[in-house]
């Protein structure tokens, strides 16, 4: 027998030890694959993003069999394979291991795509029903809709595939899929601070400078009209939005009751449609002879679209300043501008009034 | 990890996922309790430390378990402990309340408000089931609102304090929690809004034209007048002539302005226009049994109809410069009483006061209307012909 020949044999032999190994292998399955049972992912902190978090995965096997490697597949979505996007587990350690016997030692090349296992030199033989436990450590907790992208709660349900193997790559014995939470707490900063003279925000160029807590529009005189604005900085994982408000908590008035200032009145202005601003046009004191006013940089805001140097009416009714439908994340800055002015016939006093932001925010 | 060997996990959780479709693989899918949604908080009165704000929460159960105990928690922070927003109190607080799905159940439940932080609404009889994700709403009164604060805060801004109501849902036995929720409300401080509006006065007085007819009570004029000038020129014996000056205010004093006018000097019967030779003069006008002075002078019939005199319906006199000419005055504005009628007129004042009111508001004037003040003049045959000159002044007051 010539060496080709014993090659050609020694092939022909793998190859049927590869196919008998096969059938064996399917064999394996088709006769020993089982589903473990009370299977749970604990986690040490379940908030989103979190970092260092453990996650105690136990499980009970159903098949005896020597057992050489445990893999965990983390997913967005039951039997999937991609892994959440936030979800690291490339830094991950193992703790403790218990049920499964000892000389187990962490592989994480795949963490990148959600797989991590454990693995010994030897497999050992593990009984069915045993209660496993396998201490993952220092994996960074997914975000919020990294896995039900198309949900909008505070919370999010991933999964992890539990799969045990009696070698170290392809004869799996027992399988099952557990899920974990995360969640996160509602969280809402509203930031009222104040603008400082000459800035333009939407098309208004401010001509005082106010504060979080004050408007002083200072000496005016008719035909005047001054403008101040406020810088709001939102920030919110409420899912389903928010919506801030500004109203008067009762028309500005002067220090003779009888005097006060006007809704902003031009032809044609409302909240939903505001006007570029014009000089009061009432000819009666107290009727349209004075107009306070507000723009909004919120392009969400109905009618707001595109309303640079324009005005709606300020009053007592709750007219939206800023509005989103989902979640800002990052934070947002809007500028709500306000106008005050008069005509010959405002009486002359000394005004003054309240600005109040309400906030609705919608988990 | 291979990918062969993720193909085998792969097909093996399909395995496991056809077993659990099939009812052998789902007791391990752990079942947390349930998340309530779309929470709202919303204060009738958003003002901070405020002691009568009514809190209404409202939310979406997460399951259709039926309800008969829901707590809300008022706190600093969202989960990690159990310190209530400052200066928040419940003591006080009254049922106000209770709508399931849009439908009314506030008899059925009792508030429990003994714990500060704590509002505990316990029903009567359970919610039922809850199908169709219908909105609970719990509104409660009387209850104080926190206060904003950044050193000791629900959050670290300066001008609003964002705090936490964590919301826990119980089944029927009171006991048993079924959904958890927790939303935000936002306590502000009040923008103040302040503005000075300086007093304004601009007092304008124009000429009229001569043929113009401003005041219909007051006839056509005869001559041209200018802001400061009143040339009657040439009095014909007999013949009356009417200057007329337009008079603008533009004032926003709260409560209007008087306009006096008067004719400068001391006695009436000698200063009011005084000829070359200074004992000729020009008197007021004097309606004799037709007037009786100026309303403001408490006059039954402020001014008199010129119409009265003896030559030719004009100065009665009959000595020289007694009564022999008049000079009389009338004002359009209508708060001036007693010039309502025609050719009503009354005797210019002469002295040491501000003078008679011919132009009135009470509020605020824009400037755009005009008074007209007319003068007009006469004289009779024994009026010595010269040339006479006299001063008038007015004289606006504004009230604030």
């Amino acid at each position: 027998m010539g060496m080709n020949t014993l090659h050609s044999l020694c092939i022909r032999a793998a190859r049927l030890v590869t196919i008998i190994a096969l059938v064996t292998t399917f064999g394996i399955q088709t006769a020993f694959a089982g589903s473990v049972t009370s299977q749970a992912d604990t986690l040490s902190d379940y908030q989103a993003a979190a970092t260092g978090v453990h996650h105690v995965i136990t499980f009970t096997t159903a098949t005896t069999s020597d057992i050489q490697r445990v893999a965990f597949q983390f997913s967005t979505v039951s039997a999937g394979t991609t892994k959440p996007s936030h979800l690291s587990l490339s830094s991950a350690t193992l703790g403790t291991v218990s049920g499964l016997g000892s000389g187990w030692s962490l592989n994480t090349a795949s963490a990148g795509d959600g797989l991590i296992y454990i693995g010994r030199d030897t497999p050992a033989e593990v009984t069915a029903s045993s209660s496993a436990s396998v201490d993952l450590q220092n994996i960074t907790n997914p975000h919020i809709a990294d896995c039900n992208s198309g949900t909008i709660n505070l919370s999010d349900t991933c999964y992890v595939a539990i799969t045990t193997f009696s070698d170290d790559s392809h004869t799996h014995i027992d399988s099952g899929e557990t899920t974990y939470v995360i969640t996160e707490d509602p969280s809402f900063s509203f930031q009222i601070s104040s603008v400082p003279v000459s800035q333009t925000h939407n098309g208004v160029t401010t001509t005082v400078a106010g504060s979080g807590t004050e408007f002083p529009f200072g000496n005016m005189s008719p035909g005047n009209v001054q403008y101040a604005a406020h810088k709001l900085q939102i920030t919110t994982n409420a899912p389903r939005g928010y919506t801030v408000y500004a109203y008067l908590n009762e028309p500005i008035s002067g220090s003779n009751p009888d005097n006060q200032i006007s809704p902003f009145g031009a032809v044609d202005a409302t909240w939903s449609t505001p006007q570029n601003w014009a000089t009061p046009s009432g000819t009666s004191a107290n009727s349209n002879s004075g107009w306070i006013a507000a723009n909004t940089s919120d392009t969400r805001v109905s009618g707001w679209s595109s309303a640079s140097a324009k005005f709606g009416p300020i009053s007592t009714t709750k007219h939206a300043v800023a509005t989103s439908t989902t979640a800002d994340r990052t934070e947002v800055t809007i500028y709500v501008s306000y106008a005050f002015g008069i005509n010959a016939v405002q009486p002359a006093d000394t005004y003054s009034g309240k600005i109040i932001y309400e906030v609705d925010a919608l988990y | 990890m291979t990918a062969s060997l993720r193909k085998v996990v792969s097909g093996a959780l399909m395995l496991s996922t056809t077993l659990a479709m099939t009812g052998l693989g789902m007791a391990g899918i752990a079942q947390a309790a349930g998340q309530l949604n779309t929470s709202t908080v919303t204060l009738s009165d958003v003002t901070s430390n405020q002691t009568s704000v009514t809190y209404t929460i409202a939310f979406k159960p997460g399951s259709t378990t039926p309800l008969g105990r829901v707590k809300f928690d008022f706190r600093q922070n969202a989960s990690t402990d159990a310190t209530v927003p400052d200066n928040f109190a419940n003591g006080s607080a009254t049922k106000s309340a209770v709508t399931i799905g849009g439908t009314g159940d506030t008899s059925n439940w009792t508030l429990d408000k003994t714990t500060t932080g704590t509002l505990i609404y316990t029903a009567t009889t359970d919610t039922g089931t809850l199908s169709g994700s219908p909105v609970l709403s719990f509104a409660t009164a009387n209850v104080h609102s926190n206060t904003v604060s950044a050193s000791t805060p629900c959050d670290s801004v300066t001008n609003s304090e964002t705090c936490w109501v964590r919301i826990t849902t119980y089944a029927s036995d009171n006991s048993t929690v079924v959904d958890n929720g927790t939303a935000t409300y936002t306590v502000i401080n009040t923008i103040t809004v302040t503005a000075t509006i300086d007093p304004v006065l601009t007092f304008t007085v124009a000429g009229v034209n001569s043929g113009t007819t401003s005041d219909a009570n007051a006839g056509a004029t005869s001559v041209t007048t200018t802001a400061t000038t009143i040339p009657f020129g040439n009095v014909a014996l007999g013949s009356a002539k009417v200057a007329t000056q337009d008079l603008k205010v533009l004032t926003n004093a709260n409560n209007g302005y008087t306009v006096y006018n008067k004719f400068n000097g001391s006695a009436p019967a000698t200063d009011l226009m005084v000829g070359t030779y200074s004992a000729n003069n020009i008197d007021p006008f004097d309606g004799g049994t037709v007037g009786t002075g100026w309303a403001e002078d408490g006059g039954s019939n402020a001014s008199a109809v010129w119409s009265a005199g003896t030559y030719p319906n004009g100065p009665d006199g009959t000595t020289r410069n007694v009564d022999t000419a008049w000079l009389g005055i009338r004002s359009s504005n209508a708060n001036v009483s007693g010039f309502s009628s025609a050719n009503v007129w009354a005797p210019p004042y002469v002295g040491s006061s501000i003078g008679k009111k011919v132009m009135i508001a009470t509020s605020p004037d824009n400037g755009t209307v005009a008074t007209y003040v007319s003068f007009k003049v006469q004289s009779n045959a024994f009026e010595p012909s010269d040339q006479y000159t006299g001063t008038t002044v007015y004289n606006v007051v504004a009230s604030y």
